[in-house]
């Protein structure tokens, strides 16, 4: 037994130790037509991590393959075991690669001093925290974005830093950096009757063509809000939103939440300061630059699927320069119609 | 030489005529087409610098003494960025294929590199940005 897999054990033993002691909470969510279960501990609502997913109908059997337990807490008995690990050795993505394998794999994020380890060979993620409570809101907004990007490439999906609205079943994935105008043209989109499958990241689907929603939740500065002020009453943390980006819980009577659509075309938004907006083509090598940067540093270097999947996504669909107007619904209508047309 | 790539810190995949390779340990990612894609290709599956000139100059038409000199360019700079390494252990090939592909005129290889990733991660989602937000940092 490696070393790795000597401290999956030990993870796992103190999180089910740790969730015996108090109240737990649990629900079955899904990114796709793939199910997974979350375990944690039960708390004020607004602690719920399950929170931030949109919850499988009862009706609805998933197959769920993979659990998620997520526990808390700096006590003896709460905390995580002692790495086996140098305390170099996640630098610098917050990868564990010395004591990771291709069914195990271990992760420090240095924004929330979490724990993640992943152990495909049982079907289970462990995830620890040191207060769940004292998380900051974008952190409940996106949670176990690692471990569910793990596992979502095994099962042939990538989890891209992107949003996507669609009609009619058809999508849009727009990918670009922070700042090009990704949430706002999403949030702006599904304020006008778009289904919103997400503004900060989704779950693409190469060999289907399809886009997944993974988060329900949005995130915005304080410029979104002043052009889509109808976001403004949903912030759930408006109070603190010139220090940290606002959060919004989306549910339908919102907007129209879609938990699919099939991929029709990729837009590379950026600003502009033109009347109306435009589209022109863009490249594949376009695409990839505009995905590959925040998608893998936000996923902490991707896994060995990840270069292939990002180059499938690349060719899936048509692409698109959008560049943004401050005219919304011209916006609106341009998304809308490559939306429709790829 | 013969070159391997340790998986459990290089990811790298081909489709078409395009390569993408990503340095977990470092932060970096690489991108190529063409002949970069067709080093990489070579390179990571055994190949010796020799071996990949020769199939090289055969599929591109071109000479092979300046393909040599172009890969063995190619492969100081693969090893410095850490993405193969020195490997004494694997054995000879029978034969190395390249994809099937259109290929032009030869030209030096070149990798696209994207350095920056280990900036971006450091950043603190709500301190360290611009009011645009993650990943673009404070001015």
């Amino acid at each position: 037994m490696t070393s790795g897999e000597s401290f999956a054990i030990a993870v796992a033993e103190r999180a089910a130790a740790s969730l015996a002691r108090r109240p737990t909470q649990a629900g079955v969510f899904a990114v796709g037509p793939f199910g997974f279960r979350l375990k944690g501990p039960a708390g004020r609502s607004d602690d719920w991590l399950g929170r931030a997913f949109l919850p499988v109908p009862s009706s609805w059997d998933t197959g769920a393959s993979h659990d998620v337990m997520v526990w808390d807490g700096t006590e003896p008995g709460d905390l995580p075991p002692r790495v086996p690990w140098e305390p170099t050795a996640p630098e610098p993505l917050g990868f564990v690669a010395s004591h990771s394998s291709e069914s195990l794999r271990c992760a420090i994020d240095i924004h929330t001093d979490s724990l993640t380890v992943s152990n495909f060979a049982t079907g289970y993620s462990y995830v620890w925290y040191p207060a769940i409570d004292a998380l900051p809101a974008w952190a409940k907004a996106s949670p176990f974005r690692i471990p569910l990007s793990w596992w979502c490439n095994r099962q042939g999906i990538q989890v891209v830093h992107g949003a996507a609205v669609g009609v009619d079943g058809r999508a849009a994935l727009l990918v670009g950096d922070g700042g090009s105008g990704k949430s706002t043209t999403a949030l702006a989109c599904a304020l006008a009757g778009f289904d919103y499958l997400g503004d900060d990241y989704c779950a693409v689907e190469p060999a289907t063509g399809k886009v997944h929603m993974l988060y329900r939740t949005a995130k915005v500065f304080a410029p979104t809000l002043d052009l889509l002020p109808a976001l403004r009453e949903r912030v759930e943390n408006g109070d603190r939103i010139a220090s940290e980006k606002g959060v919004a819980f989306l549910d339908p009577s919102n907007v129209k939440l879609g938990r699919s659509a099939s991929l029709s075309a990729i837009l590379l938004p950026r600003v502009g300061d033109a009347r109306v907006p435009k589209l022109y083509p863009a490249t594949r090598d376009e695409v990839i630059k505009a995905v590959l940067p925040s998608t893998i540093g936000g996923l902490m270097g991707g896994t060995a699927a990840t270069p292939r999947m990002i180059l499938e996504l690349a060719r899936s669909a048509p692409a698109w320069h959008l560049v943004l107007a401050p005219d919304m619904a011209a916006v609106v209508d341009a998304v809308g119609a490559r939306s429709v047309a790829g | 030489m013969r070159y391997s790539v340790n998986p459990a810190r290089i990811s790298h995949d081909r489709l078409q005529d395009e390569v993408i390779v990503i340095n977990v340990s470092s932060g970096a990612y690489y991108s190529g087409s063409g002949p970069a894609a067709d080093v990489w290709t070579l390179m990571s599956k055994g190949a010796t610098v020799a071996e990949t000139a020769r199939i090289l100059a055969t599929a591109y038409s071109a000479d092979e003494a300046r393909v040599l000199a172009d890969v063995e360019t190619c492969v100081k700079t693969l090893l410095a960025q850490g993405l193969i390494q020195e490997e004494s252990g694997v054995p000879a090939s029978n034969g190395h294929a390249l994809p099937e592909a259109v290929r032009g005129a030869w030209a030096a290889p070149a990798f696209d590199e994207y350095t920056d990733m280990w900036q971006l991660i450091r950043l603190d989602p709500i301190h360290e940005v611009d009011e645009v937000g993650w990943p673009v940092p404070k001015a």
